[in-house]
């Protein structure tokens, strides 16, 4: 799908929040000088051709009690990769998980983002998916400092105008 | 961080709206009709979880290799005395998204989301060049098995 600028300009604003407006298309349409069937046709067609994976709301996890995220590393045979990798995504306590190089002093080659309400709970779940998927060697990484966190924003550095 | 206690309502529309806020001319109506509520206590209901911190935002989720972007996880061993220097080194970078300490000998990791494969570079190259980073080594994702952040509150 080609992008126009309006579609940049769009997508920019889509990386931030919607807002309070109880019509928030009409708003978000206006502010940016289009009309709202034109920018809600523009999103479905994001959406349709894949480059939007969800529009909805993003969560402070932790605050909702979900106090624990760890990032659990997996050394697999490679010719394990497909059916393991399969096996963690099905997981819904899983929410990222992909094959990854390995580093010097470090076997690891597929990585699962586990969140859970707590540190014990997380590492539960590892032991599960070790279980199922019969890998015995990983990790599991919890975070000690946290010095960033933020939501990307893409087409930030076109500036405000057309 | 106190954890808020969330009513059955808030768990219907917060497992509804993580998948998708409808996008439409009415979407609290929508929404609404979806939970089982009118409109305006939709509306209600997600202004006071936005003013409780439970939303941080309700936007898109855009795949960034589909724009153009080169994203990439990052991972560096750095003498512990360095860590948050190297860390402010990094996060300096609004390409940097996420960074965190870890507990391990590979102790700090953090996200690039940078307009080229270059970019990334020039930006690992600043880290290091750290005092006290052993190594910094670019982990791009090989293959993607599971992308999908969605916390289940529901009943």
């Amino acid at each position: 799908m080609s992008l126009d600028a309006i579609d940049r300009r769009l997508i920019r604003r889509l990386c931030g929040d919607l807002g309070d407006s109880l019509d928030p298309f009409a708003d978000l349409a206006s502010e940016l000088g289009m009309e709202e069937a034109d920018a809600i046709d523009r999103v479905n067609a994001y959406r349709d051709a894949g480059i939007l994976r969800r529009f909805g709301a993003v969560l402070r996890h932790r605050r909702a009690g979900f106090r624990a995220n760890g990032m659990s590393a997996w050394n697999v045979p490679d010719g394990e990769v497909e059916t393991v990798g399969k096996k963690l995504a099905a997981c819904p306590e899983i929410t990222h998980c992909y094959e990854r190089p390995r580093m010097p002093g470090w076997d690891f080659n597929v990585y699962a983002m586990i969140h859970g309400r707590s540190e014990e709970e997380c590492l539960a779940v590892a032991e599960r998916m070790a279980r199922e998927t019969g890998i015995a060697s990983y990790r599991v990484l919890f975070s000690k400092r946290e010095f960033k966190k933020s939501s990307v924003v893409y087409f930030a550095e076109e500036g405000c105008g057309l | 961080m106190n954890e808020r206690v969330l009513t059955e309502l808030e768990k219907d529309v917060l497992d509804e709206i993580q998948a998708s806020f409808p996008v439409s001319v009415d979407p609290y109506g929508d929404l609404a009709a979806k939970v089982g509520c009118d409109r305006e206590a939709a509306h209600r209901t997600v202004q006071e979880l936005r003013r409780d911190g439970i939303i941080r935002r309700i936007g898109g989720v855009f795949d960034g290799k589909t724009l153009g972007y080169d994203g990439c996880l990052v991972a560096a061993r750095v003498d512990p005395a360095h860590v948050e220097a190297a860390a402010a080194r990094a996060s300096a970078y609004p390409e940097v998204t996420h960074n965190y300490e870890r507990d391990d000998e590979y102790n700090l990791w953090f996200t690039v989301v940078a307009r080229s494969a270059d970019r990334a570079e020039e930006i690992l190259a600043d880290v290091r060049s750290c005092a006290g980073v052993k190594s910094v080594c670019a982990l791009p994702a090989a293959r993607m098995f599971k992308i999908k952040v969605d916390f289940r509150f529901g009943s």
